[in-house]
C-alpha cells in the first residue's frame, strides 16, 4: 500500500515550527549532561540505595535463619502453675503437641500419686536394654520418681495451696 | 529542514565515550524536534534529550551493538518524553486544583511567540503518534524505517500516521490530509537528514 504524503506547504509549514523551536546544532559533547557524570555507571544514589537493600535483605535473611528461637515454654510454665493453683488434675491440660507426641501411650489421665514408670520407658528407649538388665538382676523395685520424664510437673502429687 | 549530522554507519563500541560522543552529536537535534512535537515546549524538549542522554550514557556498556543505535536512543528519548508530559499533566491538576475560584493565568508571552499552532497541535497528539508523524514527514523516514527503529509493525506506523494525518487536518485544515503519491510526486525525494536504518 503506497503511504501517503503530505502537501509541500504543510512539510514546510512543519519544517518551519520544529526548527523555529530546536535549535540546529547540538550543543558541545563536552556540555551535555551526560558528561559531568564520572562514567557509564549507575550513579552514587543508586549505588547507595542497592547498598542498603542488599544490608537490610541480608540481615532479614540472618534473622530468619541464625537468630533466637521463640520461646514458648513460658505458656506451657504459667498454665501449669495456673492448674496447680485452681487443682485441675494436670492430665486435664491439653499437652503441647510435642508431648502428646512423647506421650502418646498414656491416654488415661493418671491419679495425682501416681508414679510413671511406663512413661519413661517410652520417653527414653535409648537406655532400655541397660536399664532393664540391671532391673532384672536386682531387686524389682519400682522407683516412682514425681519429677522424673518430660511430664513431671504436671502430675505433681503435691496438693494444691488452694485447697 | 536542519544541517543536522549525518546517520551512524560506523559500527559503535559499547562503553566508549568517543562514540557515545559522536551519537550525541548525530542524535540530538533530531531527537530534539522528535521531543519538541511531543511536548511542545522547547525547554521541555532540551531538558528531555539531555535526560534521555544521561540514561543511554549510563546504559551505553550494555548496549547490544547489532542494534541501530539510532533506534535505541529514539526509545529512550520518546520515553523520556512521554514520563514527562505525564508529570506535567499531573502538575497542571494540581495547578487547576490550587487555583480553584481564581482567574485562570493566562499563556507564557514567550511561548505564545514561539510556539505555532503546528507544534500545539503535534504536542496534542499521543506521544508515539507524534514521534511517527515527525520522523516521517520532516526527518524523511519511511515507514519501514520507523517501523524498525521502533520495533513495531509497518501496519502500526501507517496507523499512527493515518491518526495523525486526521487529527492535524481537522484543526490544520485539509493540507494535512495527505494525499496519494502521483506519478510526479513519487520522484520527488523526501530530505533524509539522517539514515542509521538502512532499507531492507
Amino acid at each position: 500500500m503506497p503511504e501517503r504524503v503530505l502537501s509541500a506547504r504543510a512539510r514546510a509549514r512543519l519544517s518551519a515550527a520544529l526548527d523555529r523551536g530546536a535549535p540546529l546544532v547540538a550543543p558541545l559533547a563536552s556540555q551535555a549532561r551526560y558528561a559531568t557524570m564520572r562514567g557509564p555507571m549507575p550513579s552514587p544514589r543508586w549505588r547507595v540505595r542497592a547498598l542498603t537493600i542488599a544490608v537490610a535483605a541480608v540481615g532479614i535473611v540472618a534473622v530468619a535463619f541464625a537468630g533466637p528461637t521463640q520461646p514458648r515454654d513460658w505458656v506451657v510454665q504459667s498454665v501449669n502453675d495456673i492448674s496447680k493453683q485452681v487443682g485441675i488434675p494436670a492430665g486435664s491440660v491439653t499437652p503441647s503437641p510435642s508431648e502428646k507426641s512423647s506421650a502418646s501411650g498414656a491416654k488415661e489421665p493418671t491419679g495425682a500419686g501416681q508414679p510413671q514408670v511406663t512413661h519413661k520407658a517410652t520417653v527414653e528407649p535409648s537406655e532400655s536394654p541397660e536399664a532393664e538388665g540391671t532391673q532384672a538382676s536386682g531387686p524389682a523395685q519400682p522407683q516412682p520418681s514425681p519429677t522424673s520424664g518430660d511430664g513431671g510437673d504436671d502430675r505433681s502429687p503435691e496438693p494444691s495451696p488452694s485447697n | 529542514m536542519g544541517a543536522e549530522g549525518e546517520a551512524t554507519s560506523v559500527a559503535v563500541r559499547p562503553g566508549n565515550r568517543d562514540d557515545f560522543d559522536r551519537l550525541y552529536r548525530e542524535n540530538y537535534p533530531r531527537l530534539l524536534r522528535t521531543l519538541y512535537a511531543i511536548t511542545g515546549d522547547g525547554a521541555a524538549a532540551e531538558d528531555c534529550v539531555q535526560e534521555a542522554f544521561v540514561k543511554a550514557w549510563r546504559a551505553w556498556p550494555r548496549f547490544r551493538p547489532e542494534r541501530a543505535p539510532e533506534g535505541w536512543l529514539h526509545q529512550i528519548a520518546v520515553n523520556t518524553a512521554i514520563s514527562y508530559r505525564r508529570r506535567a499533566k499531573l502538575r497542571s491538576v494540581g495547578e487547576i486544583l490550587r487555583r480553584l475560584g481564581r482567574p485562570p493565568a493566562g499563556r507564557d508571552p514567550g511561548d505564545a511567540a514561539t510556539r505555532s499552532d503546528v507544534v500545539a497541535a503535534l504536542a496534542a497528539l499521543p506521544p508515539r503518534v507524534a514521534a511517527d508523524f515527525v520522523l516521517r514527514y520532516h526527518h524523511g523516514y519511511n515507514n519501514r524505517e520507523i517501523a524498525r527503529l521502533e520495533g513495531v509493525s509497518e501496519r502500526t506506523v501507517g496507523a499512527r500516521l493515518a491518526q495523525a494525518r486526521d487529527a492535524l487536518s481537522r484543526r490544520l485544515g485539509p493540507d494535512w490530509r495527505g494525499e496519494l503519491p502521483t506519478p510526479e510526486s513519487a520522484g520527488v525525494h523526501l530530505p533524509r537528514e539522517r539514515s542509521g536504518v538502512s532499507d531492507a
